[in-house]
């Protein structure tokens, strides 16, 4: 029963993470595109003061137009950007920061280099413009550290940012602008920015490390708030559970004994008797469900003074039927189908079996149209590989064995709605159907089932589809004896 | 303590718990005199009231088919039982709880545990009361059950 318990938990924590993470680069966006708006546009309105007093050639001076003109847009679609923000749409909304910039860094240096090759002269603004390209390329890396979610997607624009800074940094040399002394420092000069931008990148990882971190941090503390909460909420409604339990039997107890005191002359020693065995009754109710209470408490530490033997399973079930009060099953007989192997034994304590099985006896008969049959069966298995790591057992059986016993309860009821059937085995949690119902119970059957199978290095599970009339089978696995335990 | 004398009354009691039930029939039977008619959930109860015109009817809320709440609303529903008095019974001892319970047409709204002779006494008094007496307290318990805090 544990896995779907912990996936529903991983469930939760990786939506805390999804959410910090969107959270975070909608965030960022919201202050980047602003930023990144004004800067394009500052970069534009520059570009127009500038141009009239340049002296290029006609041909530059048309790319130089055309890239002003694009820069430009990069800056309207970043404007744009703000709406996706506004929507709460974080994919829109980052690409809306990434992609203008990557235009903006990479299509106006590879124009002059493809289309104006040939207009390249002494006054081209080629040289001038890589410079500034090449801070380009590294906030182009950071953008992609801080807002992609995947690493890959950093690693593959730092590459891209290589190729473009080693094939630009090696045009512009080659212009005529550049001269020779430029040219002789070409290596150093082409790759210092090739490990610059690494460098950037590292500390972008590192960083993405340590926000990851706490993130988890942050995770585990909302899961654990959230088991906190629910906890909460379970003892509330333990509270008023119980406080409703004992109140119709101290009722009768009390009733009839006051009743009793007040008419005693009058009575019939039938009505006398009748009286008192109704007033003992409530109390044996009364007393079965503070034993239980306090068997839900101190089950836990009980672990370490289990003494097991070898439980004949037929025995077990014959005794735990005597137990199962008549009361649970409205006093009307039921079918009770057994195929138990003969002779099948289990290493366990005779008590907890027993009381394992009464509990799951009872439920049969408890949430189950009268007449209809209940069955136990019980075969051998192979111990799946995360039985729980025996206990007690465990010096005494080492190695673990490779075989249990299983033990079936079904029966044809309502069944448990699969998604409620995780809960089952906490404390005082009860089917909302059932906290409806007038089926007394407490909450605390099967997690005293479960408790007890843990003691004795077994497990509890449930199966249901959660279909009326096809019911619910619950598995108690517990250890063979050493011998046959493999 | 006086026993009331219930000598002429027919007292239908509806309750899915044996003993309770049994509890309740005996403790109106030999502390007041009444006639006691009993049913075993809300079904039953309602048939049984037709049968027998009770002049008080007292409902446990916890019930198989129709709950106490929705039997009280039965009967007040039907011009037929609308003015037979109802002591409802409960183990819900919220205000919520006894504020469903008036306004779902509970003349008395009874939180157990409660001892016989105080059930009895309660069921004469709903009995007696007459039909402006039995409104005027149900206005002033409405409005205890609105105003109280908590239990």
């Amino acid at each position: 029963m544990d896995a779907p318990v912990s996936s529903a938990v991983a469930a939760s924590e990786r939506a805390v993470y999804r959410d910090y993470e969107r959270n975070r680069r909608l965030q960022l966006a919201r202050i980047l595109l602003p930023v990144l708006a004004l800067v394009q546009f500052a970069v534009v309105v520059v570009s127009v003061l500038f141009l009239p007093g340049a002296r290029f050639s006609p041909m530059v001076q048309r790319i130089f137009i055309f890239n002003t003109a694009l820069v430009g847009v990069d800056a309207a679609l970043h404007a744009l950007g703000m709406r996706f923000v506004r929507r709460g749409r974080v994919t829109p909304a980052t690409l809306s920061v990434i992609i203008p910039v990557g235009v903006t860094v990479v299509l106006p240096i590879l124009i002059y280099d493809l289309a104006g090759q040939e207009a390249f002269g002494a006054t081209s603004p080629i040289l001038s413009i890589t410079l500034g390209e090449m801070t380009g390329t590294f906030v182009l890396i950071v953008l992609a550290g801080l807002l992609a979610t995947d690493r890959r997607v950093l690693v593959g624009t730092t590459l891209l940012m290589n190729v473009f800074a080693v094939f630009i940094l090696t045009s512009a040399l080659q212009s005529p602008g550049a001269g020779s002394a430029l040219r002789e420092q070409a290596v150093l000069l082409v790759s210092f920015p090739v490990f610059v931008q690494w460098a950037v990148a590292g500390l972008l990882f590192a960083a993405a490390g340590t926000s990851l971190r706490t993130l988890r941090e942050l995770g585990d503390v909302r899961v654990a708030y959230e088991r906190a909460r629910q906890l909460d909420q379970l003892k509330d409604q333990f509270i008023s559970h119980v406080n409703h339990e004992l109140r119709s039997p101290v009722m009768a107890l009390q009733g009839h004994v006051e009743l009793l005191l007040l008419t005693q002359d009058g009575l019939t020693p039938d009505e006398r008797r009748a009286y008192l065995e109704r007033a003992k009754r409530a109390g044996d109710d009364l007393v079965a469900l503070v034993t239980s209470i306090l068997a839900a408490r101190t089950i836990g530490q009980e672990a370490e003074t289990v003494a097991p033997e070898a439980v004949a399973v037929a025995d077990a079930l014959t005794s735990a039927l005597l137990l199962v009060d008549p009361r649970d099953g409205r006093q009307v007989e039921r079918e009770l189908r057994v195929s138990i192997p003969a002779g099948m034994e289990v290493w366990a304590e005779p008590v907890r079996v027993r009381q394992i099985l009464t509990n799951l006896l009872s439920n049969a008969v408890k949430y189950s149209p009268p007449g209809t049959p209940v069955e136990v069966s019980a075969r051998i298995v192979a111990a799946a590989p995360d039985e729980p790591r025996r206990r007690m057992l465990a010096k005494r059986t080492a190695p673990q064995p490779r075989q249990m016993a299983e033990i079936a309860v079904r029966d044809y009821g309502a069944g448990i709605p699969p998604d409620q059937a995780p809960l089952l085995f906490n404390r005082f949690v009860r089917l909302p159907r059932d906290l409806a119902s007038n089926v007394p119970g407490n909450g605390l059957g099967l997690y005293l089932c479960r408790a007890l199978a843990d003691t004795l290095g077994g497990s509890i599970t449930v199966e249901s589809q959660g279909i009326v009339g096809e019911g619910a089978t619950f598995y108690l696995r517990l250890p063979l004896p050493p011998q046959t335990g493999g | 303590m006086s026993t009331p004398s219930g000598r002429g009354y027919t007292v239908l009691v509806v309750d899915d718990n044996p003993d309770l039930l049994a509890l309740v029939g005996e403790s109106l039977r030999k502390l007041g005199r009444f006639t006691v008619v009993t049913a075993q959930d809300g079904i039953q109860g309602l048939q049984r009231y037709f049968e027998v015109r009770p002049d008080c009817v007292v409902i446990d809320v916890k019930m198989p088919g129709l709950d106490g709440y929705q039997l009280a609303r039965a009967l007040r529903g039907d011009p037929a039982s609308r003015a037979t008095p109802l002591v409802i019974l409960s183990a819900l001892a919220q205000e919520r709880d006894r504020l469903a319970g008036l306004l779902s047409g509970g003349d008395e709204y009874l939180v157990k545990p409660v001892g016989p002779l105080d059930l009895v006494h309660t069921v004469t008094r709903v009995i007696e009361r007459g039909e402006e007496e039995r409104r005027r307290h149900l206005l002033t318990l409405l409005d205890d059950a609105a105003t109280d805090p908590g239990e």
